[in-house]
């Protein structure tokens, strides 16, 4: 394959897109995880810089990755197949859901 | 090969050691994409919502965010478990992409068994460093 083959087409360049979002977060949690071992937080302006970088990132492989359980999960409910639009919004449905819980409870235990 | 597993591969069937050989790289197999996909689904559900609060929402001081330096909190052993998921799950689903990314580049060398030790052994590293930080920074406490 020709080198700069994923800048020809939009579709490819996403696909490279939606792979490479691991790099960017792998480096995030590993920071995380870091911050965890050092007496003071680790959190200042560097580290914002660097999530504003991850958080489109994070929220494409979410997109993509909760997109493709229409096309991997089947199931029936009451002998009828369940609508791959039905799954995908359940998918969307539970990251919202946990994303709220969660953001309240960052919140709420830092009383 | 045996006069056996000759007849057998005559037929058109898999000899019994090969089947059994089959079926255990079937089972890696098994374990490794569930690895991925559970990865793929901690990552997608739970990051952005850490990455906008703790990286920065919080560090910005617009709202007050739960410190991973406050020992009633990394303290808590559900806290702990929570972060183990959070931090290491995901690196199964990371190995995976950056390996496929590096063959996709022209790096057919990314697909060999020493390729796949590097990248899943680096995964399950990093489970293991994660534990042992969690282990080690603050003691286990209600």
């Amino acid at each position: 394959m020709p080198a700069g083959w994923w800048t020809r087409k939009r579709h490819y360049f996403l696909y490279v897109v939606r792979e490479f979002t691991a790099l960017p977060l792998a480096i995030w949690l590993l920071w995380l995880l870091y911050d965890i071992t050092q007496k003071t937080s680790t959190f200042g302006p560097a580290f914002v810089v660097f999530s504003i970088f991850c958080l489109p990132f994070a929220l494409y492989h979410s997109y993509t990755f909760l997109s493709l359980a229409g096309s991997i999960i089947h199931f029936k409910v009451l002998d009828r197949p369940v609508s791959p639009r039905l799954i995908v919004a359940s998918q969307f449905a539970l990251w919202i859901g946990a994303s709220v819980v969660i953001g309240f409870l960052l919140v709420w235990l830092a009383r | 090969m045996s006069d056996r597993a000759e007849l057998l591969s005559i037929h058109g069937q898999v000899p019994p050691k090969a089947a059994e050989a089959h079926s255990r790289l079937a089972l890696a197999h098994l374990f490794w994409w569930f690895m991925f996909a559970q990865g793929g689904v901690i990552a997608a559900i739970l990051l952005p919502v850490h990455i906008l609060f703790q990286g920065i929402l919080g560090p910005l001081g617009l709202v007050r965010v739960a410190s991973l330096h406050d020992s009633n909190i990394i303290g808590n052993p559900i806290v702990k478990l929570y972060l183990l998921v959070l931090i290491a799950v995901p690196f199964f689903h990371f190995a995976h992409r950056l390996r496929y990314l590096l063959v996709d580049f022209g790096v057919p060398a990314a697909r060999s068994l020493p390729a796949q030790v590097v990248f899943y052994g680096g995964a399950v590293l990093v489970i293991i460093l994660t534990i042992y930080v969690l282990l080690t920074t603050a003691p286990i406490s209600f």
